[in-house]
């Protein structure tokens, strides 16, 4: 058992050990899961950062190679090779990376990523607070669910709990002299208000590309990329070049099927209007990627409903979906 | 005094649908779940029912009349009706002006306003404050009593005032701080009204204008050519900053802006339908003193 104060210094423990550490800090621009020197920075007292884990494993901008005219051939961009620590990320978010980890490097191997995941030890801190957007439940973990974790963080009382969950956990915690010992009971998990029930999506999804519910269910949509750049499962991005005169980089970057470019690189945008790039979000969720690695491509933290600016909820299309009329 | 608008909203919406024009209007409904505000789309009665008028009614509705489903109702010759406060007519003139739509395309249900707020217990927002507009200017029909509006106080300005007060240095940190945050999920230009140019440079590859990566340089281009294009058009919705998830106060630049235009030339967009939109008109007797 450890009190805060304990596990706070045990993240400056992993700091000077060389851990470069990513924690839920508070910025202008809100609670961001971003890099931190200083334990003290770190917020424990929060539902959910505004960006999620995807944002450690897959930056949003990440240079490739650079070439330069007055030299032949092209710079391989080699990230540093450091060990990461992120710490006091959430179930929801560590049950993303799982879903990423069969695409990313079960379905098709991502080198960058896969070299990412190897290096980072995922400290999660199960919830005691949610809010009403939150419905992991219902996707099959729950706040205090261990899938994608290496070691989970579990409340009990004024204490917390250490559990490694994988060999890399364990790892971690015997390399910083973490004692094994009798584990307490952790607190109960909270239950969580909004549930959806899935069962029918994928079945209907199979059958109803060209539902007329497509039309109206996301009318609120304006198509912008919050909901997919919030999400942590979502993981499209594009490749493009920048150059000045002489020099330039290859970076890969986020992109989403919201944009009316989306897949324009490859040949032409296939989702023409904004309900049939809607559709694809809730396809490609809910039905290809079941399809592809067997895993609904929801974590349930409901971000995109929290951070939509115009209140679409996926919950809500789901149940309309499936719902009569 | 809300809940009377909200009924005579309620009223004049499913009287207005049921006689079938507009047969699509958009207005304010709650959230799916909780107590939020959020765009309801009405085509029956019965959706009229769940349309609610509180001062979480922050949205610029006007946003929608540039895309789906609204856009292919005006374009196939139909009227759609927008529930809108003072601010929001604006856009919807602004519109006219540049001759997106036109005047008999939208039926302007405006609504007088007391100010709005992002979220519960949030402070009034900026744009309220001193509003001329709390009376809309142009509308079709008018929801609320003319008598009963009461000035909101505050200074308007006072966060661009707080930027421009910063030794020039200080400002350029400012901002190169606050955009290096942005994720360029382009929220900001989805949300504005006045963004509906059907290819954004910022995203065009072949060729490739600007940075497209959310670098801090990309970044930099695709606000400041943003905040370029809405010169003289903003119309101080605030809308563009309520989207950003990061938090990233955008409306300072283009309303900024378009103060520079009202000072310059004494335009301000979106007040009268009939006028001609700054960027297409020449006056020879047009100040040159900005060009130094
Ligand atoms: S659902 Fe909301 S957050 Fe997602 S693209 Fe549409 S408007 Fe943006
Ligand atoms: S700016 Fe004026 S009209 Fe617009 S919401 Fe505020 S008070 Fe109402
Ligand atoms: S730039 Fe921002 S404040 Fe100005 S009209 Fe567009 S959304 Fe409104
Ligand atoms: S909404 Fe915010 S994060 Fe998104 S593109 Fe605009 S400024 Fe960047």
């Amino acid at each position: 058992m450890m009190t805060k104060d304990d596990l706070l210094k045990l993240v400056g423990d992993a700091m000077t050990k060389g851990f470069a550490v990513f924690a839920p800090v508070r910025q202008e621009g809100g609670l961001l899961l971003a890099r931190t020197e200083d334990p003290g920075s770190i917020d424990l007292d929060h539902v959910l950062t505004v960006n999620t884990l995807k944002d450690v494993m897959l930056p949003r901008c990440e240079t490739l190679v650079r070439f330069d005219l007055e030299k032949p051939g092209v710079t391989r961009v080699e990230e540093d090779a450091g060990r990461v620590l992120v710490f006091g990320s959430r179930p929801c978010d560590a049950a993303g990376l799982d879903i990423l980890d069969s695409i990313l490097i079960d379905q098709v191997r991502d080198e960058r990523y896969a070299g990412r995941r190897a290096r980072t030890v995922i400290m999660s801190l199960a919830c005691s607070i949610f809010d009403e957007a939150c419905f992991c439940a219902s996707m099959g973990y729950g706040p205090h669910d261990a899938t994608g974790s290496d070691v989970l963080v579990l409340p009990s009382g004024d204490r917390y709990i250490l559990r490694a969950i994988t060999e890399k956990g364990q790892g971690f915690l015997d390399e910083l002299g973490v004692p094994a010992e009798a584990e307490a009971e952790p607190d109960k998990p909270p239950e969580l208000e909004r549930t959806v029930d899935i069962s029918r999506i994928k079945e209907w999804l199979d059958s109803n590309f060209d539902s007329p519910k497509w039309k109206t269910v996301s009318d609120n949509c304006v198509s912008c990329g919050t909901c997919f750049y919030l999400c942590p499962t979502c993981h499209c991005f594009d490749i493009i070049d920048e150059a000045g005169i002489s020099r330039g980089e290859r970076n890969r970057i986020w992109d989403c099927c919201s944009f009316s470019g989306f897949t324009k690189m490859a040949a032409h945008q296939p989702r023409v209007g904004r309900p049939a790039r809607y559709r694809q979000r809730v396809m490609h969720k809910f039905k290809y990627t079941v399809d592809n690695v067997d895993k609904t491509a929801c974590v349930g933290d409901g971000r995109c409903i929290r951070h939509c600016p115009y209140g679409v909820d996926i919950c809500e299309i789901l149940n309309a979906l499936v719902g009569e009329g | 005094m809300t809940s009377d608008r909200e009924n005579a909203l309620k009223q004049k919406v499913r009287e207005l649908i049921t006689g079938g024009d507009p047969d699509l209007i958009v207005g304010y409904g709650k959230t799916y779940a909780g107590d939020g505000v959020r765009p309801l789309f009405v085509r029956t009665a019965s959706d009229a029912d769940r349309l609610v008028w509180n001062d979480g009614c922050v949205h610029n509705l006007s946003t929608y009349l540039m895309r789906e489903p609204c856009l292919e109702h005006i374009r196939k010759g139909g009227r759609v009706g927008i529930v809108a406060k003072g601010c929001d007519v604006r856009a919807i003139l602004t519109l006219i002006q540049e001759k997106q739509i036109k005047r008999d395309s939208v039926h302007i249900i405006g609504v007088t306003c007391d100010g709005v707020r992002d979220t519960d217990g949030a402070e009034i927002q900026v744009k309220c404050r001193a509003c001329p507009w709390q009376v809309p200017s142009v509308y079709d029909d008018l929801i609320g009593d003319e008598a009963e509006v009461r000035p909101i106080e505050g200074d308007p300005l006072e966060d661009i005032k707080t930027i421009e007060a910063l030794p020039q240095g200080e400002r350029w940190r400012f901002w190169t701080d606050a955009l290096s945050r942005c994720i360029k999920c382009y929220a900001c230009r989805q949300a504005c009204p006045l963004c509906y140019c059907r290819e954004c440079i910022t995203e065009k590859s072949r060729p490739q204008w600007i940075e497209k990566a959310p670098s801090l340089r990309g970044n930099l281009a695709y606000h400041f050519i943003r905040a370029m294009h809405l010169a003289g058009r903003c119309i101080s919705c605030g809308e563009c900053s309520r989207a950003c998830p990061v938090d990233i106060p955008v409306d300072r630049l283009t309303r900024y802006l378009s103060g520079t235009v009202e000072e310059a030339f004494g335009y301000r967009p979106g007040v009268d339908p009939d006028e001609e939109p700054f960027f297409v008109t020449f006056a020879d007797d047009d100040p040159e003193d900005f060009i130094r």
